[in-house]
């Protein structure tokens, strides 16, 4: 299955992209798919996005769709669904 | 309380004719009072729209001088002013624009001794800091003082906002529980970002103060201006959040 996965703000830029495509075989749920990114995109990327223990950091948000996901509940992805790993910004 | 009068008419003719506004709502924006803080990219565009809007009081806060990087994107600064007190410029500028708005100037950036009192001095709060220590203190305030506060963010060209409403929505602190480590208080922006999303605070402001649309509630608008592309999120309350946990 094809997923789109978007990275906002300095994700993106850890990430060195700010969207990319990736084809997954099912099942795979959201939690897992956001550990095998942390694993190729390095570490500043990795830093950001999980704790020291591995669940998702606590500034981060993740979403599929139009809906947060919760780490603890794990979300199975579908064909065409969208991921977007969100970490705050503010003004200036 | 000041009743709109004849002036009030002819100034916001063009918004009283806004269906579900009209002058019941035109004249809760002039008993308002709202809080921007800080006003700089995000915050200049939200007083002046606020204050062409007609709402009755600001208070606005923000510390410094201007500087030669503040120019291209806080509108309300001006070269003229340039080493000079923001907050003078800012109140100058309003007022150049709408001179029966009311302000209150504070040369201070919200912090832990004024956070309490600026945020009682208002019935709305719009978010517009660069630090999450301020953020912070402005959320935790709103909440505890049972007031909405728009919350307005941007970056590059991405762009965040939602409406925190205490007991209803997540605020801010169910959303970022802690300080991001990898914020940094100077990052890539253009003034068109920011006012794009400062326009859209001032909106969110204006419908939840006058009662009329459908506000960001427990919803984040994310925005990339790139490519055009735009998102509206929904977003869940923390049940362990530690400022808003104990709202009903």
């Amino acid at each position: 299955m094809n997923v789109e996965i978007q990275f906002f703000a300095q994700l993106g830029q850890a990430a060195g992209t700010s969207a990319m495509s990736v084809e997954l075989e099912p099942p795979c749920t959201a939690q897992e798919l956001v550990a095998r990114l942390a694993a190729e995109h390095g570490k500043p990327f990795s830093q950001l996005v999980l704790d020291e223990s591995g669940a998702l950091h606590p500034t981060v948000l993740l979403f599929v769709g139009q809906d947060q996901i919760a780490w603890h509940e794990p979300a199975e992805l579908r064909h065409r669904d969208t991921v977007l790993l969100l970490s705050p910004i503010a003004g200036g | 309380m000041a009743t709109l009068d004849d002036n009030d008419r002819a100034i916001y003719e063009w918004q009283i004719w806004v269906e579900d506004f009209g002058e019941a709502g035109q004249q809760k924006l002039k008993d308002a009072s709202i809080l921007v803080s800080r006003v700089g990219g995000l915050g200049s565009v939200v007083a002046y729209e606020l204050a062409a809007a007609g709402v009755g009081r600001l208070v606005l806060a923000h510390a410094g001088n201007v500087k030669p990087s503040d120019l291209n994107r806080q509108l309300l600064m001006t070269h003229d002013w340039l080493g000079k007190p923001r907050i003078e410029s800012v109140e100058r500028r309003l007022h150049d624009l709408n001179p029966r708005l009311e302000t209150v100037a504070v040369g201070e950036n919200v912090s832990e001794d004024n956070a309490e009192r600026l945020v009682s001095e208002v019935d709305l709060v719009v978010d517009c800091a660069p630090l999450f220590e301020e953020r912070f203190l402005m959320n935790r305030e709103a909440v505890r003082q049972n007031k909405p506060m728009v919350e307005c963010a941007m970056f590059d060209l991405q762009a965040q906002i939602t409406s925190i409403v205490p007991g209803e929505t997540p605020c801010l602190t169910c959303l970022f529980p802690e300080k991001p480590p990898a914020w940094k208080r100077q990052f890539p922006v253009f003034g068109a970002v920011s006012g794009s999303v400062g326009c859209m605070a001032a909106m969110e402001a204006i419908k939840l103060i006058a009662g009329f649309g459908e506000p960001l509630r427990g919803k984040l608008l994310t925005y990339d201006l790139r490519s055009m592309s735009f998102r509206t999120l929904s977003v869940s309350r923390r049940s362990d959040c530690s400022v808003c946990s104990r709202c009903p």
